[in-house]
């Protein structure tokens, strides 16, 4: 059966209903934009809805609507005050976004995301997947989601945030200030390109490393000739590596598409492009023998080197 | 105010109004005279409300058919029950607000959009963030975000009970076979639930040809169709999953003791992942409670020589012996 306008208006206002009373002098135009309707809609709703009610129908049965001043408020609503179940269809595809976006956002913006999804499957009736004895973790009070805040910043021109970005390479954390230009999606990761300040000089994060933002009130004025062009680090070194099968999510994590599975080796073989050595010593140790270089030779020594400065820790057995 | 020519959707809200305020079941005849909306001859209203309670069954609104009197069932009525109605208790937070009005917008090329849209318009009543915020995220500009449509199809398998077929290519690390990259092979899986672990989807499922709970990787799945097979075989959520989901999620270590450089960062990620901090002058004790096995080797190994495992014994020995392992393969 193909529900008819009439339905469709019905499931409208049956989320309207509770999400009004809830929210008592929301404007008109915000309530419109988060409906996706026109604001002749909404108040051909509202009106529609000030002639329903319970049965009786008179002034202490029907519901009461006003929107005077551009502002709604509704009363005598109380049979609907929450709203009707979640359909699966539309649960699902919620899901679907959630579970997407999950692989692509930073772990502030994860955690919220996971407890989203946690929440929503409660409510679908599902299970979520996770071990049983999960709990939920929260974000501290202190802190925020990242991608909203600097979705914020780009609908602002040059906002300047406060920016925390995890740098894999020196395994630590990089506090700058930037100003938000774009997102964009190289090798099925999302990044960020943003102004560097004070210096004005392009650079790109991976948008699943930054840790923290904060908008900053700062109102900073540039014209092009500010910017400096993006730097294109000229002093890569292109390196041999070799991949057991057993660390195959390693390459799934660093998008190094170039390494091939080579049968007679029985591993990933490829030449990859390495910017930092410290990068490349930390990838091998933390892959406990499952990589290795192959050349250049002096790469392969370092991280000979950095295994064996490690390894000093563990000669002797603990007291 | 029966009788009273008016849209259809103000019949529908009253209708619904009536049955999920109605304390006992409602009669037809209750119905007609009482609800606004239905007029004409007998025959057509009853047409009018047999079409009205279809609609409503369409809409996911349960209208149940109950007898009028507890001790005799030979008159029926019709009402809606609260419990079958309701959205079930659910509490979100403010950043889960703001989140929950991106998610179904901030994907570019998202195809399930309006009816993402459809579920965030019930669960906005359910938040608790200003609404001038809420309203700034969901207008916020699209984003490129890669989505797998696939796990759609599974999610609805799943609800359904339908068993799937997908062709599936094991890694080669799993295969029999090492001369192959990944041996493709096609099985028939009675679906039972998705997660996720370091950032990819597995789907939870009995494979129909052993009878085998097993995990796939869904980036690994191709070709997926609606099973041949009618049987779906369920599984004992305590009984068969729970063991396959622990086993799956990996070891947790309860107590971790690290003894790290005093030149380490304070920022270091070991460092704000410890409940305690210890400083004792030229370096750090750290306590880290409840990590995932894996997860910790990564982190310390990826930390080098600025880390010592001093307990437990079993990761300070996978340490030492991936170091080992590390310093063969490069010398």
């Amino acid at each position: 059966m193909t529900i008819s306008p009439g339905g469709l208006r019905l499931a409208r206002l049956l989320k309207l209903i509770p999400f009004l009373q809830i929210n008592s002098g929301v404007s008109v135009t915000d309530v419109a934009q988060l409906f996706n309707i026109s604001e002749e809609q909404l108040i051909s709703d509202l009106n529609l809805i000030w002639l329903c009610g319970l049965p009786g129908y008179s002034h202490l049965e029907l519901i009461d609507v006003s929107y005077d001043s551009g502002t709604i408020s509704i009363q005598n609503a109380q049979t609907v005050a929450r709203p009707m179940r979640l359909g699966f269809d539309d649960g699902a595809s919620l899901l679907l976004a959630i579970e997407n976006l999950l692989a692509a956002v930073p772990p502030n913006d994860a955690l919220v995301l996971n407890n989203l999804r946690r929440k929503i499957l409660d409510v679908l009736q599902l299970d979520s997947g996770g071990p049983s004895n999960e709990k939920l973790e929260q974000l501290e009070p202190d802190e925020s989601t990242v991608l909203p805040t600097i979705m914020q910043a780009l609908s602002c021109e040059n906002q300047l945030i406060d920016f925390h970005y995890y740098s894999a390479t020196l395994d630590s954390f990089i506090h700058s200030q930037v100003i938000p230009q774009r997102f964009y999606v190289e090798n099925g990761f999302t990044y960020l390109a943003a102004l560097v300040m004070p210096s004005r000089q392009y650079s790109v994060f991976r948008v699943d490393r930054i840790e923290r933002v904060t908008l900053i009130s700062t109102l900073i004025e540039l014209s092009d000739a500010d910017v400096a062009p993006l730097e294109i680090e000229k002093r890569a070194v292109e390196v041999t590596i070799e991949i057991a099968p057993a660390a195959q999510w390693f390459i799934q994590k660093w998008g190094l598409a170039q390494m091939k599975y080579d049968p007679a080796r029985r591993r990933y073989v490829g030449q990859i492009q390495v910017f930092n050595p410290s990068w490349l010593i930390r990838a091998a140790l933390s892959l406990g023998g499952a990589m290795e270089v192959v050349a250049p030779t002096t790469l392969r020594e370092e991280v000979a080197n950095a295994a064996r400065s490690s390894l000093e820790k563990y000669r002797e057995p603990l007291k | 105010m029966a009788g009273e020519k008016g849209d259809k959707a103000e019949r529908l809200l009253n209708l619904t109004l009536a049955l999920l305020s109605a304390k006992r079941p409602l009669t037809k005849q209750n119905i007609f005279e009482n609800v606004a909306g239905y007029s004409g001859k007998s025959e057509s209203m009853e047409r009018m409300f047999e079409r009205d309670k279809d609609e409503l069954r369409e809409l996911g609104i349960e209208v149940s058919v109950l007898p009028i009197d507890a001790f005799f069932d030979d008159e029926l009525g019709y009402r809606i029950l609260p419990r079958d109605y309701f959205l079930p208790e659910v509490s979100l937070t403010h950043e889960e607000s703001i989140w929950l009005a991106l998610a179904a917008n901030v994907i570019r090329e998202f195809a399930g959009r309006e009816r993402a849209q459809n579920a965030v318009h019930t669960l906005l009543s359910e938040s608790t963030a200003a609404i001038d915020e809420v309203v700034t995220a969901s207008t916020a500009t699209p984003i490129d975000i890669p989505v797998n449509e696939v796990l759609d199809e599974i999610w609805r398998a799943i609800k359904q009970k339908i068993s799937l077929q997908f062709t599936y290519q094991s890694s080669p690390s799993s295969t029999s076979n090492p001369e192959i990259a990944g041996e493709q092979n096609e099985r028939e899986v009675s679906p039972y639930l998705l997660t996720s672990r370091f950032g990819n989807w597995y789907l939870v499922g009995r494979d129909l040809k052993d009878k085998k709970i097993k995990t796939f990787r869904i980036d690994r799945l191709s070709q997926l169709l609606q099973g041949n097979s009618t049987v779906f075989l369920d599984a004992d959520p305590q009984g068969e999953l729970t063991p396959v989901l622990q086993n799956f999620h990996g070891e947790r270590i309860q107590e971790v003791l690290l003894k790290c450089d005093a030149k380490m960062s304070i920022d270091h990620r070991l460092i704000r992942r410890s409940a305690e901090v210890d400083e004792k002058g030229d370096f750090r004790i750290l306590t880290i409670k409840d990590v995932d096995a894996v997860e910790i080797t990564e982190m310390v190994l990826w930390a080098g020589p600025l880390v010592e495992v001093l307990a437990p014994d079993s990761l300070r020995e996978r340490v030492h012996q991936a170091l080992r392992k590390t310093l063969e393969m490069n010398s």
